[in-house]
């Protein structure tokens, strides 16, 4: 296969009215690892988004490719189900349902299929536990009370447990502490081995990437791609930060 | 505090000014055909309107006083003259105006607004205007101000007869009723499409005689596209015998029109304000109501919005403060007609030396109203524990694609927050005033800076003294 | 008779058609039979009804016309009492079984003595109109139950309800408290099911630091329709109320709540919460919310918050992302809302019972 998994091509998106991303090209090959860089406010979060087919982010130019599909008519689940996943910045509440149900209800959602209970308990416990999550977690109403760290690493776990093939991570790092921070990027790497999986790390720091391997690194700067590298390119920033593409 | 305008000063001797009654033609106080027939030759009504008059006070009489809201029985219809006028034309000049009558509206700031800060001014003086104007630039983009006399007897008149009552029919309720048989007064007021005007237009309704009744009616027609900011001010002098206000405003807002209605009210503490507002919006329009409410004994004060286009959207931002003697009951009403409608309900009340506030709403969302969004959201401040505070709204839902948000939240001034400002050298009394100010800034953020500054004199002299 | 019942405390616009319910026609009820499990340290009695006066001065929810009512019937009422200091983690449980054709009514007392806990299960259900005995076809199907609870100083009191009747039933369901000083007063109420159902709680807090927690969920379909009528009266200093309100409507169901938090004088310090959560499913549904906040107190703290139609865009946006379509979105949070509410009942045979009733 050479087609690459992602191919975004000239994309644009809008929200209420105010053009945030003026024609992005990107591509994620498989089992790559791609991050996304940039400062404040310059539309990363509005990809991930436009990616994950939230409805108030309007397409307005541009096409998005996945395993060779158009995605345009394709609705936010169906996108999770060809293998899409978006790990959110801010996960929300939902009150009444366990953390364990969910990620039972969407396993077998996706696959139509009902799912032993006892595989699925055992193989639960063991992400939790690489994730260092106490077990009682499962049973509490999904992200319901969770601290910042908590609802991260729910977000991790989804992500161990659903084994999307291109996981888009949105500033799953910020405001973490160092040692939520390592916790959450074995999690990552568990799921890079674990299936070859495309990563797409949406940062503004760099301390989640510390321990991963990088392939390519995309600078966006006011909803333009102003940069593309290797690794090295994360160096650089770190050192330099973001002013000479200002 | 920054308060370098004309109302700087303001107090409440200036809206107690009495004018004597003299040279004034006054009809007798009640209520009959007969009377109602004399207002008719009075304003020399065209056949429809005479007609009209006498059927509204048949269902006037038909129909029963409300059986919730505040009590109204200290209000005997037969002790009050409905029709009450100077001996004076409407003037178009200031200068024209009797003398004692303008120092009035001079110490109100009307002709000192007028210069500074308005597009054209009506001023009614009890049941008649006594004043009407238009700046020419705004005469020149055909927007039409004038009074409702002139509007029904002139090139308007068909306009005027189409709309007339529509929105609000008599038989809406017993003082809509009312208003139909006896109104006077009031301005007209044709926005044509397109037209944006930048600064407001203004009228001020003054009732000076004691036992009377003032009963203007407000239309406006705001054409597709076109933009306008009315403010409506009302005062009156105290008197002890009760006094009754049953207003009438109807607005239409055409397609993608807006208009912005701005009220600060101060009637005196002997006013029965018995006053129905209401809008229509066409698709995509828009109606923003700004609403101060620091006057009357008793208020029944509820403005409606129809959102009955495509995308029409609504606004009410209030503020009500009730003293001493007053029971004032108000709030708003929206309705959804029409699909991806918008309403936005922002309301603050103030309860205070034994006064009521309640803050009535009520929001209906149709089954045509697909896709519609409301929000309701309305705070009540206790200012002392003989005061009386309610909140009682209603949510009807009669679809499933509506999102549909509501909040309502009670409570006091706190402690601490009064201390911190004291701990800044702010005397208490002080220290309170500006925290019901803050707690008001929903509205005096809404209206321009002049009239925000009156509202917060109007809060302050409220608060004057009170802590005891 | 002709009845109005669930009366707003203060009355708004009519036009609305929420100042009260009105009933026509109802049958004067027999008493009816329940099923009853009491544990040893409870005491069970039966009074006539004449007989227990603290029952008569409580009001309820409902209002006078069904006291009226009950009155005109034979019946008089069971009392459940426990002894001062007594704490009693087994429940009393009531089963009423309705027949179709057949009215009844039945007056519950609940008297925890000081610094007593007491859990009542109440579980009413009803046979369908289909089996009704050919005799009495003229008659509807109606049952009432009215609750009265005196919780003394100290006191706690659970009381649970769930409600699972046909479609053809009218049914009223009246709860009245008074509490000491510190009493707490929990109830969790669910209804899957019933024709018309009219539910009235009305909560005297008038002892210094009483309390009360009302949790409702409900799941409305077809042509079901609920009317409810809340009140928490504060007359103690430091007394709380909290009402939570969570359910959904399907098909062209109809629900009213009134819910209203009344601080009086003398309330000082006193805090009331309301909150509702309803889930909009279909097209033909009726959704009413009259949440009153009356107040003549100054040193009070009041919230009412509703949140009524879909699903919030960023919810449904989140949980979609998941793999799970829209409809499955909606069927998991209804569920969610009543298994929320259930996780809270004190006893598991009753959850495991509004668990079966939702599979």
């Amino acid at each position: 296969m050479t087609e690459k998994l992602l191919q975004v091509k000239n994309l644009s998106v809008r929200v209420e009215e105010k053009e945030i991303l003026h024609g992005i090209d990107l591509e994620i090959g498989r089992g790559e690892t791609h991050v996304l860089m940039g400062p404040n406010g310059a539309g990363k979060s509005t990809l991930g988004y436009a990616l994950m087919g939230n409805p108030s982010y309007e397409v307005t130019g541009g096409e998005i490719l996945f395993d060779g599909k158009d995605l345009a008519d394709t609705s936010v689940a169906e996108r999770a189900k060809a293998g899409l996943f978006l790990s959110f910045q801010n996960p929300l509440e939902v009150p009444g349902i366990t953390l364990s149900n969910f990620i039972r209800s969407a396993l077998e959602q996706r696959t139509g299929e009902r799912i032993r209970l006892w595989d699925f308990r055992k193989e639960l416990e063991a992400k939790m536990e690489v994730l260092q999550m106490d077990k009682s977690y499962a049973k509490r109403d999904l992200n319901v009370g969770f601290s910042g760290g908590e609802k991260k690493k729910a977000e991790i776990l989804q992500l161990l447990m659903m084994k999307p093939s291109l996981a888009i991570l949105d500033e799953t790092d910020s405001g973490l502490d160092v040692d939520a921070v390592r916790t959450v990027s074995r999690g990552v790497e568990e799921y890079q081995k674990d299936k070859d999986g495309s990563l797409l790390i949406i940062t503004h720091s760099t301390r989640i990437l510390e321990a991963l391997h990088v392939d390519v690194t995309h600078v966006l700067v006011d909803g333009r791609i102003v940069a593309e590298g290797d690794a090295s390119l994360v160096d650089e920033i770190n050192e330099k930060g973001f002013e000479q593409y200002l | 505090m920054k308060e370098k305008t004309w109302v700087e000063d303001v107090n409440r001797s200036i809206y107690d000014i009495k004018n004597e009654e003299k040279d004034v033609y006054r009809l007798k106080a009640g209520l009959t055909p007969e009377i109602v027939a004399q207002i008719s030759d009075e304003k020399h009504d065209p056949d429809w309107m005479r007609e009209f008059r006498q059927r509204s006070l048949e269902i006037y009489n038909e129909i029963p006083v409300p059986d919730w809201g505040p009590s109204i029985e200290g209000l005997n219809m037969d002790k009050i003259a409905t029709y009450v006028r100077t001996n004076t034309d409407m003037k178009g000049s200031w200068d024209d105006v009797p003398e004692e009558i303008k120092k009035t509206f001079d110490l109100l700031g009307i002709p000192q607004a007028e210069r500074e800060s308005l597009a054209g001014v009506g001023a009614q003086y009890d049941s008649e205007l006594v004043y009407h104007n238009v700046k020419k630039e705004v005469a020149e983009q055909g927007v039409v101000y004038t009074d409702m006399e002139s509007a029904l007897n002139g090139d308007y008149a068909d306009m005027v007869k189409s709309h007339f009552m529509k929105l609000v029919p008599p038989r809406d309720h017993k003082f809509a009723a009312l208003h139909g048989a006896v109104w006077s007064g009031g301005s007209f007021v044709y926005v044509p499409p397109g037209v944006k005007v930048d600064i407001p237009l203004q009228s001020y309704f003054r009732l000076n005689a004691p036992g009377a009744g003032q009963f203007e009616h407000t239309l406006i027609i705001v054409d597709e596209g076109a933009d306008l900011h009315f403010i409506e001010g009302c005062s009156a002098p105290k008197y002890n015998v009760a006094n009754l206000h049953a207003g009438c405003v109807e607005l239409f807002v055409g397609k993608n029109a807006r208009l912005r209605y701005s009220t600060i009210e101060n009637w005196s503490k002997n006013m029965y304000n018995l006053n129905t507002k209401r809008a229509r919006v066409e698709a995509g329009g828009k109606i923003e109501w700004v609403s101060g409410s620091f006057g009357s004994h008793v208020s029944y004060l509820y403005p409606m919005s129809i959102l009955n286009g495509d995308g029409a959207r609504a606004e009410f931002t209030g503020v009500t403060f009730a003293g001493q003697g007053q029971n004032l009951d108000t709030g708003a009403k929206m309705v959804h007609n029409a699909p991806n409608t918008s309403s936005y309900m922002n309301t603050r009340s103030i309860s205070k030396s034994g006064g009521i506030s309640t803050f009535r709403s009520s929001v209906v969302v149709n089954p045509k109203a697909k896709h519609s969004k409301s929000s309701v959201s309305c705070q009540s401040l206790m200012l002392d524990r003989i005061s009386r505070s309610d909140t009682i709204p209603a949510m009807d839902i009669r679809t499933s694609d509506a999102d549909i948000g509501h909040e309502a939240k009670i409570g006091r001034i706190s402690d601490e927050a009064v201390f911190y400002l004291m701990s800044r050298g702010i005397p208490e009394d002080e220290a309170r005033a500006m925290i019901v100010s803050g707690f008001a800034d929903n509205v005096s953020k809404e209206l321009p800076v002049e009239y925000a500054v009156e509202m917060n004199n109007l809060i302050r002299l409220e608060m004057k003294g009170s802590i005891g | 008779m002709d009845m109005t019942v669930n009366r707003l405390p203060a009355p708004t616009w009519n036009w609305l058609r929420v100042n009260e319910g009105c009933l026509r026609s109802v049958p004067v009820p027999e008493e009816g039979s329940i099923e009853t499990e009491t544990p040893d340290t409870i005491l069970y009695s039966y009074y006539n009804k004449e007989e227990k006066e603290f029952y008569t001065d409580i009001q309820g929810g409902v209002g006078a016309d069904l006291d009226a009512l009950l009155d005109q019937s034979n019946g008089g009422f069971h009392n459940w009492e426990i002894a001062s200091g007594v704490k009693e983690s087994a429940p009393v449980r009531l089963r009423f079984c309705y027949e179709a054709g057949k009215p009844v009514q039945n007056r519950i007392a609940i008297h925890a003595c000081e610094n007593s806990e007491i859990t009542v299960i109440m579980d009413f259900r009803g046979e369908d109109a289909g089996s009704a005995d050919t005799m009495q076809q003229n008659q509807p199907d109606f049952a009432a139950v009215q609750t009265r609870i005196s919780a003394e100083r100290g006191a706690k009191v659970h009381l649970v309800q769930i409600q699972k009747l046909p479609e053809s039933f009218v049914f009223l369901n009246d709860v009245g408290t008074s509490c000491g000083g510190g009493a707490q007063i929990e109830t969790i109420q669910i209804v899957l099911g019933g024709g018309e159902t009219y539910m009235g709680m009305r909560t005297d807090l008038s002892a210094k630091a009483s309390t009360l927690e009302s949790k409702i969920g409900y799941l409305l379909d077809k042509k079901e329709s609920l009317d409810m009528n809340y009140v928490a009266y504060h007359t103690g200093a430091k007394t709380t109320s909290r009402m939570d309100v969570s359910g959904v409507l399907r098909g062209e169901s109809k629900k009213l709540f009134r819910g209203t938090i009344d601080f009086r004088n003398g309330s000082v310090g006193a805090k009331g919460d309301e909150k509702e959560d309803v889930l909009l499913f279909s097209e033909g549904v009726v959704n009413r919310t009259v949440p009153l906040i009356l107040c003549e107190e100054e040193d009070v703290e009041g919230n009412h918050g509703a949140t009524i139609g879909r699903l919030d865009e960023a919810l449904l946006f989140y949980l979609a992302s998941r793999g799970i379509e829209e409809q499955e979105i909606y069927e998991m949070m209804a569920r969610a809302r009543i298994d929320a509410i259930c996780g809270e009942i004190p006893d598991e045979k009753t959850r495991e019972l509004v668990q079966g009733y939702l599979a």
